[in-house]
């Protein structure tokens, strides 16, 4: 059963929102513009938060398959799906932000460049994750597939962090073994940005599950109103 | 192209697509809260005609 406590999610999305408010606050009016690429570098705070969450959500959602291979239950599952969905939200608009960016920048939309080609893998392997979801029917046999797809599917998460250090690219890495390369008021935009992406990414989470839950409660009941009638029946001769 | 446009498309697109998401997720959410009391709303009628 869902538990039918007080919901706590409008404060969520308050303190979130109130965090959105401080990241713009400090992405347009704290942090400097950038010296060569001027007020565009200003997509950077929230395409880095967009990584950064959706590198969360795969995370999450391989720890919950290996969970759920361990122990069977189907909660983890719901966890997994949950995640893996808001991951691919949150790649998309990387990709998104990304190709924007790359216009002004790089003069292209696209280039196949490393991390924008092991990005778009990213993409299209948890997007296959939903096909596999849909495609099968028996419950377990389905957390099953699609715990080791999430599982399997991560392992492009390093590749892609990776991505620019080990190959050839063009794309900037901000992130370094010595720390991490920018000026102390564009760090403070990155870092607020960042908490507030993580708290949004937070209040989503807990609401896809709260959805799968509500979901998987309906078929329960469904499944018991269905058998009622026939179990009248038989009691009744 | 100025690359304040680029900046504003970029900021919209990802205004749109959190917005668009809380808005189908939260709506999926009221939809099935209403699905669910109204199914055991019939489970505990059912229940109570036995």
């Amino acid at each position: 059963m869902i538990p039918r406590t007080r919901n706590p999610e409008p404060v969520l999305i308050t303190c979130t929102a109130l965090l959105f408010a401080a990241a713009v606050y400090a992405v347009f009016f704290h942090a400097p513009a950038e010296r060569v690429m001027g007020l565009v570098q200003k997509i950077f705070y929230f395409h880095l938060s967009c990584a950064l969450v959706a590198f969360l959500s795969f995370t999450t959602a391989c720890i919950s398959g290996v969970a759920y291979l361990v122990s069977r239950d189907l909660k983890w599952d719901v966890l997994g799906a949950a995640a893996v969905e808001i991951g691919l939200v949150f790649t998309t608009l990387v990709l998104a932000t990304g190709m924007l960016w790359g216009r002004p920048v790089w003069n292209a939309w696209w280039t196949w460049d490393p991390r924008l080609t092991t990005s778009l893998i990213l993409w299209f392997i948890f997007a296959a994750y939903f096909i596999l979801r849909a495609a099968v029917e028996k419950r377990q046999q389905r957390a099953a597939y699609c715990a080791v797809m999430a599982i399997a599917g991560f392992v492009d998460v390093p590749i892609v962090f990776l991505s620019a250090r080990l190959w050839r690219s063009i794309h900037p890495v901000v992130i370094r073994a010595d720390g991490v390369n920018m000026a102390p008021p564009m760090l403070t935009a990155l870092l607020v940005s960042l908490a507030a992406f993580a708290a949004l990414w937070g209040v989503l989470l807990r609401r896809r599950v709260r959805i799968l839950a509500m979901a998987e409660q309906i078929r329960i009941l469904e499944h018991r109103l269905d058998r009622e009638p026939a179990q009248a029946r038989r009691a009744r001769y | 192209m100025n690359s304040t446009f680029f900046l504003i498309a970029a900021y919209l697109a990802i205004w749109a697509g959190i917005f668009g998401y809380l808005l189908v997720t939260g709506r999926h959410q009221q939809r099935l809260a209403r699905r669910l009391e109204m199914l055991e709303e019939r489970i505990s009628r059912t229940e109570a005609g036995q």
